[in-house]
């Protein structure tokens, strides 16, 4: 057993080297700017709405409000990560897009169909660790999708998108206490939606060390 | 699903303990207990594992093409440069040119008081030589109702008449109203004479064409700014 690492950072998009300069500049209205920053992270919102709504239309929609939510709101952007802040402002598009839609919280996703939202290259020399690796995350999708829509969105948000719980707290405007609770359980019940494919994670697990 | 019970923490926490919640990673007493329960112990590792792999899901790829940037809003262009001045400044262009030509109009129509005030007297005069025949041609420039300057100017430019008057003074007194009669083109005819012989202008006209000038000038101002100013104001929509 090993001790998780509380301040492990989220191994998705790493930021841009540039990244500070290139807010600044987009902060004072360069739209070049702008554009290189929401393109570094284009996929990582697309990707949140689509596990967040469980749609690709949506999803798009979605990603392309959040663009310009946040082109509008760029020039009030008060430091942190500009990943964080713009996977906020697509978190909030994707709620608008549920509320529009009177989904209720307790809601599971239909199964994805066939060759919808298609993963991109794992990009690993070996092709059966690549396709295990494939495995894993197309069930761990898959998983998801049942979990209930309130537990998704905190687990997503947290757990796939590297938000702290004050982040969870503020996107889905709930308490503190309650995105604990939802994360944690959210977590549980992935864990034995997952139950049948242990040895996936296993063998990720001997990969890594 | 495993029940919690007095032996086992809940599972709740377990999984706070797997995502490394400060509060339950820096619980002394839950590390001592999965460090030798064997229920545990795995679900935490599990956890552990579920969450590693949640944070490396690879994101798809959008369904379609997404617009990065809102296009550039549709405004009128503004006017750049030379333009811009241009408009900035009409409409104080617009306000001098008025004012211009209202002082143009003002002093010009002080003017043409003064010259009909000379009309007047030119008039007068021409009445006193007619009705008064018999007096000396110099008589009528001495006229106390005449002003020294009316002198100074019809003495000088009117010679012409002086002498017609001169020789209409010799006539006789019997053809008065012959004379009368052609007393008008008489006093015409040196007028004509004097605007085509001595082509330099009366005092009169040489005082009236600098308002003349200004009220032309500021009428055109007024007029030219009025027509950028309206011309380059952007539309709305």
């Amino acid at each position: 057993m090993h001790a998780p690492d509380p301040a492990r950072p989220a191994s998705r998009t790493a930021p841009l080297p540039d990244e500070d300069a290139l807010v600044a500049r987009a902060i004072s209205g360069d739209r070049g700017a702008f554009t290189q920053l929401v393109e570094h992270y284009q996929s990582a919102c697309y990707g949140l709405a689509w596990r967040l709504l469980g749609d690709p239309d949506q999803a798009a929609d979605a990603a392309q409000d959040a663009f310009v939510h946040a082109y509008d709101a760029i020039a009030k952007y008060r430091g942190g990560l500009f990943r964080s802040w713009l996977l906020r402002i697509t978190a909030n598009a994707s709620y608008d897009i549920l509320r529009r839609a009177q989904r209720r919280p307790t809601t599971t996703l239909p199964d994805a169909d066939e060759g919808q939202a298609e993963l991109p290259d794992l990009s690993s020399p070996d092709p059966v660790v690549e396709a295990g690796r494939a495995e894993l995350y197309r069930h761990l999708d898959v998983a998801l999708r049942r979990l209930p829509e309130d537990q998704r969105t905190a687990v997503v948000l947290c757990d796939v998108y590297g938000m702290d719980y004050g982040e969870v707290a503020t996107a889905t405007e709930s308490a503190l206490g309650t995105v604990k609770s939802r994360i944690h359980r959210g977590r549980l019940r992935l864990r034995e939606l997952m139950a049948e494919h242990r040895e996936l994670f296993l063998n990720e697990a001997r990969l890594d060390r | 699903m495993t029940m919690p019970n007095a032996s086992h923490p809940d599972d709740e926490r377990l999984a706070a303990y797997a995502g490394g919640d400060a509060d339950a990673v820096s619980d002394r007493a839950l590390a001592v207990h999965l460090s030798s329960c064997d229920r545990c112990r795995p679900i935490v590792d599990e956890l552990t594992l579920l969450r590693d792999a949640l944070a490396a899901l690879p994101d798809p790829a959008p369904s379609r093409p997404l617009r990065l940037i809102p296009p550039v809003p549709a405004v009128a262009p503004r006017p750049a440069g030379a333009l811009a001045w241009v408009r900035r400044l009409a409409a104080p262009a617009m306000a001098a040119g008025a004012g211009l030509a209202l002082v143009g109009a003002v002093g010009m129509s002080g003017d043409i008081a003064n010259f009909s005030a000379s009309s007047a007297d030119q008039t007068a005069m021409e009445n006193a030589r007619a009705s008064d025949n018999a007096a000396a041609p110099g008589l009528a420039a001495e006229s106390p109702d005449l002003s020294p300057r009316t002198i100074a100017e019809f003495g000088a430019s009117y010679s012409p008449r002086a002498q017609t008057d001169a020789a209409g003074a010799s006539e006789p007194p019997g053809s008065r109203g012959e004379d009368e009669k052609s007393a008008s083109p008489a006093a015409s005819e040196p007028l004509a004479s004097r605007e085509g012989e001595t082509h330099a202008p009366s005092g009169a006209l040489r005082g009236e064409e600098p308002w003349l000038t200004i009220l032309i000038a500021g009428t055109a101002l007024f007029a030219v700014s009025t027509v950028l100013r309206f011309s380059l104001t952007p539309r709305a929509g």
